[in-house]
């Protein structure tokens, strides 16, 4: 719960968003990131999902505003790479490389997510990276327990192959 | 598998640790929320349920006007005006200017908002008509009337006769003392054809005066038909449902955990 800590009032959408962003960003920007597998698109998604969280703030105000993040990020990462909005990676994968290329060289599990199917990447970033449950991810996705479990077991065969080297698709 | 579940997990955290949202991210964030304080949706939001409240009366107030009128016993101002018995409207020739053929048919007026009086053109041609001019009873003139007389065209639309055409008994509706009595009636079409504009100019040796009228089809009335009202009224309520719905979805929107489906642009 944000709060104000001695006078355990309640935050304003403005302080929540600011103690929010202190407390969260790299996290967010993180889970973002590893969703798009691009920098300028993960900080699009970053922004729109503190934008929305303050929209909202109202109505989740005594809750704590982390697993609403958390999931806004999913979910707009995922419709981002479901509409395959070329244009937009086009424009910002420029910016991309002028801004950290050495960084996102090194980033080889990364980047093995970032070429798997929306719905495995989001398996492996909420499983792997958040540490959910797997009902909790499939809360989030609004998929079963059992997809979830499916669409993980293809994602780890898939970064197996790709992380051994190999050249394999399952999909 | 070659590669288990927690080899995964460090590796994302190993990689991931390593990578930081760049400094202007804030600013930016910023920024957009700046924008959006300007158009909160919450005053949106307020906005369009006042809208819809205000076409919901629109509504109202458009549908139970005619209802109100209809509870009044308002009787109709033409019953007293007679009606020949042999009325017949030859319908105008295809060559007569557009303004001058709409002159014809049955027209119904109030004469200074009182005397109630109706207009026939039997016939009209492109200088000439026969008309049946009647009048009912208001105020003085207790006793109705009606003539068929020839008039004047002209090709403007206006139409025109005097009281030499009505014989030799007519002065004595001028007024009270008056031995010599000439009136001329004129009626002019309107620009959208909807109504005419009346004058009687009555000239005695006593005094001179006109009398005005503005008449409309017989049975046109002056109000909207029920039946545009009503396209009215539905057209408001459609309005106003669109702004409720409207309204709705975007309290939806704010309210949908998670924002599923949304973009980023």
């Amino acid at each position: 719960m944000l709060t104000r800590g001695r006078h355990n009032e309640r935050l304003t959408a403005d302080e929540a968003i600011d103690a929010l962003y202190r407390t969260r960003d790299s996290d967010a920007f993180r889970l973002a990131y590893l969703m798009s597998g691009d920098r300028a698109v993960a900080e699009e998604i970053v922004q729109e999902a503190f934008v929305r969280i303050w929209q909202s703030w109202e109505r989740i105000r005594d809750a704590d505003a982390y697993p609403y993040l958390r999931a806004t990020i999913i979910n707009l990462a995922r419709s981002v790479l479901r509409r395959k909005a070329l244009e937009i990676r086009h424009a910002v994968r420029r910016r991309e490389d002028v801004v950290n290329e050495d960084v996102t060289d090194r980033l080889d599990t990364v980047r093995a997510v970032a070429s798997l199917p929306p719905r495995q990447r989001a398996c492996i970033a909420l499983r792997f990276y958040e540490d959910l449950s797997e009902s909790q991810t499939a809360e989030i996705l609004g998929i079963t327990v059992g997809g979830v479990k499916s669409q993980t077991a293809k994602a780890l065969r898939r970064l197996a192959v790709i992380l051994g080297g190999e050249n394999h698709d399952d999909e | 598998m070659t590669m288990n579940e927690e080899r995964i997990r460090r590796s994302l955290r190993a990689e991931l640790d390593t990578v930081y949202p760049n400094e202007g991210l804030r600013e930016r964030l910023d920024a957009r929320l700046r924008g959006r304080r300007r158009t909160r949706p919450t005053n949106l939001v307020l906005a369009l349920a006042t809208a819809a409240v205000l076409v919901t009366v629109a509504a109202l107030a458009v549908s139970i006007k005619p209802h109100a009128t209809e509870q009044t016993p308002a009787a109709d101002p033409y019953a007293t005006v007679p009606t020949p018995p042999d009325v017949k409207i030859i319908k105008p020739s295809p060559s007569l200017p557009h303004r001058v053929a709409a002159l014809s048919g049955t027209w119904e007026g109030l004469w200074d908002e009182r005397l109630p009086s109706r207009l026939t053109v039997e016939r009209i041609g492109s200088s000439s008509a026969q008309v049946i001019y009647a009048y009912g009873v208001s105020g003085v003139i207790q006793a109705p009337g009606w003539r068929r007389l020839p008039a004047q065209v002209s090709p403007s639309g206006t139409i025109s006769w005097d009281n030499s055409s009505q014989g030799a008994n007519s002065s004595g509706r001028c007024s009270p003392g008056a031995t010599r009595c000439h009136m001329h009636w004129t009626f002019s079409i309107s620009t959208n054809l909807a109504s005419i504009e009346g004058r009687r100019v009555v000239s005695t040796d006593v005094g001179n005066y006109i009398n005005l009228v503005t008449m409309h089809r017989a049975g046109a009335g002056t109000s909207a038909p029920a039946s545009l009202r009503g396209w009215i009224v539905g057209l408001l309520a459609i309005v106003g449902a669109a702004i409720l719905v409207g309204a709705g979805v975007l309290i939806g929107r704010r309210g949908s955990r998670g924002d599923r489906g949304a973009s980023v642009t």
